[in-house]
């Protein structure tokens, strides 16, 4: 288990102090006892339609200025209560129109008797990506800076995503032990969230528990038992029925340390359950669901061989992931493609019918992102990832990953390229399975260490590679690729020249299917595309430092089906932000 | 080659595992090739009852077959004010399991009585099935309710005459007929200036806001609805099993604000106001303890109903002849523990 700590380092701003007098603390203790740090980021955007739109508006702005006050109080040198409040106004507000003050998160930490840690309230958990594992957004491969600093410091930030944590409520501990025999060492994680509360109609409450077990035997080999359970409280409402998603899984670590190389297998299998119990309470006559239908196993067993000295290293793994395994916590997708993109929710005249989530939105749009745990499988976008939309842990999978890196010395080069070649474990709506490739190439190119020169050029790249092809008489083909091209130059020392861009191109029949509420595979929509999207960003940034900058940038969005010209549209945004950590 | 036991063996058992990994059923989900392939209809589109009288019970359920699974969708459309209703499903066949109709409609309006084309679209086939269908007696949707008024009579008054329904502009509170009618017959619509604070008219004074953003006015006392009510509507005590409908069309008019304002006993008053945002006609419905009100709800005591039309239009602009605002509602009714519909 993993715990992100997000305590920053003492940091008294003068700005800060007065505004926690204003928000009514007591700073009488400013000293180990109480500490401040911030996020402040201002933000305007102004957006253009490229065709004139009588119906929706052709032009859109909005912005604002917000800071999160960070407040760190430790009472006792055992004992810290973190808090993090939101001072947000729209620029342009009137008086306060649109001002909002929130408590964004709060968590309390310490430790029993220097042997047990715990925290309580907001908290960042992490298992392994079978079993809670916040998975990365589709749509990047490698992305330019000028897009990906606006992801990570608004639409990840503002969901309170961070790496591959998941952030929830509740309770955590954790205490290790260590041993001189046999067992090196010992850590036991243990866990208990509130996942969901009732609406005090038919949604019940709903909690998450569970742990991990991680033994290290030795320095070269380990192993991690995980557990996790997603569960409702159906007597906290009337509901028809109470759901249950056990997920159990075993890790292994092992190196082998040669001459020249070293050789690491790494492994991940468990087993999953999804539990639908109709309660006595409620006449349960519609509910007929057998439990025993929608459990499944899986298994992941990866080997990586790495050249101590030339920088190379290559991997093969191998993959089963069963038809019915269901594990909410690393299932659950950080895009909700159910969501209205907020940029010109409307287009081609059509108020009706919003425009579907592009590449420009899953950039930027905090509004698409998903901050919670689903126990449905959620929608996802074919364009984008077929092969795996809930990453590793996608359900009816199997196949085999090929992984190789290189790190050039001095660090000039930098490319890894990844390939999969999957297929159905069982055939979806047919007989027969798809087949599934999947490749991906990453690059980064640091241009001035190969010409020595002391301000910063990058080139970035990345490509993605999808297909899906299914022999029977209907067929499925469908082909997808994912281009990003990146260009930051430092101009003037910490000035840049940032420039950019993203392409998908996605042609081809597939039949995709909704999932029901048992998470059973719903009537089939035939899908039959030929799209492509494309984005370009160029910007300028300035960097007072590593926490702070400043940026102005436009990005222009352009989407095309030659299905159905009618369908075409384009628009470009104007933004400016300033961002700042402390 | 490398020497190594346990390197060994875990290789050994990954393959182990990997080639003995779990075989399953042949296929999940509903098979595409049934759903997408080529339709064969073994029985056509039929009806049990092709004259119906829906209000006295009588139901109307549709029957059809294919040689295959099949999505389809049946639609059911007046001929005289375009309702629709629509059943959706998969499979082999139509039945009244999964296409009866009891004479209600999808959104607004209701169905009226007159023919009805009814045809079946399959989304991923060119094929489509057809038959009609005369509705002689409609729908009873006020069966339960207690209902203000359906506006196919007009009692309008002068706003102090006590016989009636009293009206502060009578000409401009209409029964109107140039919108599709929602429940089959005319609906009440008003229309004016924002003028009435001037009491010297448009004419006079025009340039002096602020003026009123009253524009009219329609009262109904419960004992002259239509259908007669006593003193007081016959409503539950309980205002949260009580909840108020009213069909209300979108003119266009950029500042409408419709206001209901219901009279309890000692002239407590509860309001409800209204801004049309939507297309055409929605039925609004909300519970009686949503009206804003400052008493305790007393549902069962209401006397009075009265229909206000209001412009929230700026002040620069309130008093400009050319900024008509309009409204048009329909068959304003109480129900019990459920939504008109």
């Amino acid at each position: 288990m993993k715990s992100k700590n997000q305590l920053q380092q003492p940091r008294i701003n003068a700005i800060f102090i007065l505004i926690a007098l204003f928000s009514g603390f007591s700073i009488s203790a400013q000293n180990d006892q109480l500490k401040f740090n911030a996020v402040s980021r201002t933000f305007q955007e102004n957006n253009k339609l490229q065709e004139e739109d009588t119906v929706n508006a052709d032009r859109t702005s909005s912005g604002y200025t917000l800071m999160d006050l960070g407040v760190n109080i430790n009472p006792d040198r055992k004992t810290e209560i973190q808090a993090i409040i939101r001072f947000k106004t729209d620029l342009g507000g009137f008086f306060g129109d649109g001002t909002e003050l929130d408590l964004r998160q709060i968590r309390v930490k310490g430790t029993v008797k220097e042997v047990v840690n715990y925290e309580v309230g907001d908290l960042y958990l992490k298992l392994s990506p079978f079993t809670l594992y916040n998975e990365n957004v589709e749509g990047a491969i490698n992305e330019a800076t000028v897009f990906s600093d606006i992801r990570r410091d608004i639409a990840n930030y503002e969901n309170l995503n961070r790496d591959n944590f998941w952030w929830q409520q509740g309770a955590h501990i954790d205490f290790g032990l260590e041993f001189e025999k046999v067992i090196h060492q010992m850590n036991v994680d243990g866990f208990f969230l509130r996942n969901r509360g009732t609406d005090f109609i038919s949604v019940p409450n709903s909690f998450y528990a569970g742990g991990r077990i991680n033994i290290q035997q030795s320095k070269n080999f380990g192993f991690k038992l995980n557990y996790i359970n997603l569960f409702d409280d159906g007597a906290s409402v009337n509901s028809e029925q109470e759901t249950r998603n056990p997920v159990a899984s075993t890790e292994i670590d092992y190196t082998y340390n040669g001459s020249g190389f070293d050789m690491l297998i790494s492994g991940e299998a468990g087993l999953s359950k999804l539990i639908f119990i109709p309660r006595a309470s409620v006449d349960s006559a519609d509910i007929v669901v057998d439990p025993d239908d929608y459990q499944d196993v899986f298994f992941d067993f990866n080997s990586i061989w790495k050249h101590k000295k030339n920088g190379l290293q290559a991997g093969l793994g191998y993959r089963y992931v069963g038809p019915e395994f269901y594990s909410a916590g690393a299932q659950s997708k950080r895009i909700n493609f159910s969501q209205n993109p907020t940029t010109f929710t409307g287009v081609n005249n059509n108020p009706f019918s919003p425009r579907g989530i592009g590449l420009f939105d899953l950039t930027r749009d905090a509004n698409v992102y998903n901050p919670v745990i689903t126990r449905q499988l959620m929608a996802y976008d074919p364009r984008l990832s077929n092969a795996m939309p809930y990453g590793v842990a996608t359900p009816n999978r199997k196949g085999l990953n090929l992984a190789l890196g290189y790190k050039s010395k001095g660090d000039i080069v930098h490319t890894s390229f990844k390939a999969s070649v999957l297929s159905d474990v069982v055939g979806e709506g047919s007989p027969e399975k798809r087949k599934f490739k999947v490749l991906r190439l990453g690059l980064d190119l640091n241009i001035n260490k190969a010409i020595d020169w002391e301000k910063s050029i990058v080139f970035k790249t990345g490509i993605q590679h999808e297909s899906t092809k299914r022999d029977d008489s209907l067929g499925v083909d469908l082909k997808s690729s994912l281009i990003d091209v990146g260009l930051d130059i430092e101009v003037f020392k910490q000035f840049d020249l940032l420039l950019g861009a993203k392409r998908l191109r996605s042609k081809g029949t597939e039949f995709y299917f909704a999932r029901d509420q048992f998470n059973q595979l719903g009537l089939p929509a035939a899908m039959d595309i030929d799209q492509s999207e494309t984005l370009y960003g160029v910007g300028l940034k300035y960097r007072f430092n590593e926490k702070i900058y400043l940026t102005a940038q436009n990005h222009f969005f352009s989407f095309a089906n030659k299905k159905n010209a009618e369908q075409d549209y384009g628009f470009n945004q104007v933004f400016i932000l300033f961002n700042m950590k402390l | 080659m490398i020497k190594d036991k346990k390197l060994n063996f875990l290789y050994g058992l990954i393959l182990g595992v990997a080639l003995f990994s779990c075989s399953q059923e042949d296929m999940i989900g509903p098979d595409v090739n049934e759903l997408y392939g080529d339709l064969k209809v073994t029985e056509s589109i039929t009806v049990n009852n092709d004259t119906v009288n829906f209000a006295s019970g009588e139901t109307v359920s549709f029957q059809a077959k294919f040689e295959k699974e099949a999505i389809w969708k049946l639609t059911a459309t007046s001929k005289n004010n375009g309702a629709i209703w629509t059943a959706e499903g998969a499979g082999k066949e139509i039945s009244d399991a999964n296409a009866l109709w009891k004479g209600e409609s999808d959104d607004l309006p209701w169905f009226p009585a007159g023919p009805v084309d009814v045809i079946v679209t399959f989304p991923q086939h060119k094929d489509t099935l057809a038959t009609t269908i005369y509705i002689e007696v409609p729908m009873n949707h006020d069966k339960g309710a207690v209902l203000i008024a359906d506006f196919s009579v007009a009692p309008i008054s002068p706003v102090l005459s006590e016989t009636g329904w009293p009206s502060e502009w009578p000409t401009t509170s209409i029964f109107y007929s140039n919108y599709p009618q929602p429940d089959g017959t005319r609906y009440l619509f008003m229309e004016g200036n924002a003028w009435q604070g001037s009491p010297w008219g448009p004419t006079v004074f025009n340039t002096s806001p602020p003026f009123s953003p009253f524009i009219d006015i329609l009262k109904i006392d419960a004992n002259k609805m239509q259908n007669g009510y006593g003193e007081t509507l016959p409503l539950y005590a309980d205002p949260s099993r009580v909840y108020f409908n009213i069909m209300v069309y979108n003119t266009g008019s950029q500042y409408a604000r419709l206001q209901v304002k219901l009279y309890e006993s000692n002239n407590q008053t509860r309001t409800l106001d209204i801004t049309p945002t939507w297309t055409g006609w929605k039925m609004v419905t909300v519970k009686y303890n949503e009206f804003e009100g400052t008493s305790t709800p007393s549902p069962s005591s209401v006397w009075r109903v009265e229909f206000l039309l209001f412009s929230n239009a700026p002040a620069a602009i309130l008093n400009d002849p050319s900024n008509k605002v309009s409204a048009a509602f329909d068959h304003p009714a109480f129900t019990f523990d459920r939504e008109l519909d």
